[in-house]
């Protein structure tokens, strides 16, 4: 750019040049500065070319700032606490059409925490199940659940113990799926209520997908 | 002709542009502030290493943003259907002990608890037994089962202090409280005073309760 501006005459407007640009809109009335958008455009298209470039200068100012994770927005929630007992595998089994397959679902307990077994002691304890929904094509025609071990808690000599049957790391449910030809995506549900040795949490359940393939 | 709508389109896309960055730059920002919020009412678990400390190893116990705090105010029902609320325990020193009937280690604590309630009532000293069974509200056959669940739950401890249930309706307010048991200690001016989390000793339990009640500070 040039150092100073070149005054441009344009019929009854007037443009101050500066090197190969201008400078929208700025005319001198007698002594005095005013800004006109009109002044330098003399048509429909440098006006819109102007409004063009203002918008595209103030998306490069303004778009750094929104820059931050703009779309973390759309993603989901913040990221919640892990769960207590996670599936492992299979993720994706082959099986024959129409015929009752066995099939072993692996699933942890995180380490320091228990949850009750299938069939624990009391009937207020909260036991680890299975559920499939109805789901066109396969059905869960059986689960086994291990057995579970003992584990006592006891705090001091004058209080009494509590006996409980636990899973704890990890433990093989055995199910038995029957399946139609074709792919299934079987989605599972294991609930569970996972304690430490002085902490409970509430009863959590998680999902068990499994994709199924019967020939 | 066809290049002015061509300019036009593209102004009106950048338009466009910037007002989806604006407002995803304002969600992003509600989220952070309600994060920080979230995180700031949120329990910090303190290694506990005391001598009095339940089992043999150091038991982990958390701090609660809301001690120093009033006590959030709550009104709940006890499994007969009577409604009670925390503003008529004004003037006294009120432990809310958040128990399930499938929590053993509440199991463990709640004989400690009917002791010392019995100990420290003549002083002004209560206990709110907040149940967090889960009930089926949408079913009432299955509700009535629940509700009698916690009254049976209860009566196998011997809890003769208040029974209170759908705990889990005032978890959010308590800091969101998602292990058992824990207790908030409430003093006489309706102040949080002391907060535990999982299974303590009786010496700790009873050492909150005297702050509540204003001794042993």
């Amino acid at each position: 750019m040039q150092a100073s501006p070149i005054p441009i005459q344009n019929a009854d407007k007037r443009c101050f040049k500066v090197g190969r640009g201008f400078i929208p809109g700025i005319k001198t009335m007698g002594s005095s500065w005013a800004l006109a958008p009109e002044a330098c455009f003399s048509s429909t298209l440098a006006q819109i070319q102007a409004l063009f470039l203002i918008c595209f200068a103030s998306s490069l100012a303004i778009l750094p700032l929104s820059a931050q994770a703009p779309f973390s927005s759309l993603q989901s929630h913040p990221a919640a606490k892990p769960a207590a007992v996670a599936y492992l595998f299979p993720e994706q089994i082959s099986i024959a059409a129409d015929k009752p397959t066995p099939v072993d679902l692996h699933f942890k307990v995180a380490a320091g925490l228990h949850v009750n077994s299938h069939t624990p002691r009391s009937e207020e304890l909260i036991p680890t199940t299975l559920k499939l929904p109805e789901t066109p094509g396969i059905r869960l025609t059986k689960t086994d659940f291990p057995p579970g071990t003992d584990f006592t808690l006891a705090i001091g000599s004058d209080t009494p113990a509590e006996k409980l049957s636990v899973y704890t790391g990890e433990f093989i449910v055995h199910a038995e799926l029957v399946a139609a030809k074709g792919e299934h995506l079987v989605q599972a549900t294991l609930r569970y209520q996972a304690c430490s040795s002085d902490t409970c949490m509430p009863p959590h359940s998680i999902p068990v997908a499994i994709d199924v393939i019967a020939k | 002709m066809k290049r002015n709508v061509l300019v036009v389109a593209v102004v009106v896309c950048i338009l466009a542009l910037l007002s989806l960055a604006g407002w995803a730059n304002w969600q992003n920002r509600k989220q952070l502030a309600a994060h920080q919020q979230a995180l700031a009412n949120q329990a910090v678990l303190v290694a506990d290493n005391s001598a009095t400390s339940a089992s043999a190893d150091s038991v982990l116990h958390m701090s609660s943003p809301l001690v120093g705090k009033p006590a959030p105010a709550f009104t709940l029902n006890t499994p007969q259907g009577d409604k009670l609320s925390l503003a008529s325990f004004k003037g006294k020193a009120v432990q809310i002990n958040f128990w399930a009937t499938w929590c053993a280690p509440c199991k463990i604590e709640t004989p400690w608890l009917v002791e010392l309630e019995k100990q420290y009532k003549p002083q002004g000293f209560e206990i709110l037994a907040v149940s967090v069974d889960d009930l089926d509200k949408d079913d009432p056959k299955l509700l009535a089962k629940d509700i009698a669940g916690v009254a049976k739950g209860a009566k196998e401890l011997h809890i003769d202090y208040p029974v209170l249930i759908d705990g889990d309706s005032i978890a959010k307010p308590y800091g969101d409280v998602d292990v058992y048991p824990t207790s908030f200690f409430i003093n006489r001016s309706g102040k949080i005073v002391a907060a535990s989390f999982g299974l303590t000793s009786k010496d700790d339990l009873e050492s909150n309760i005297k702050k509540a009640l204003g001794e042993g500070m």
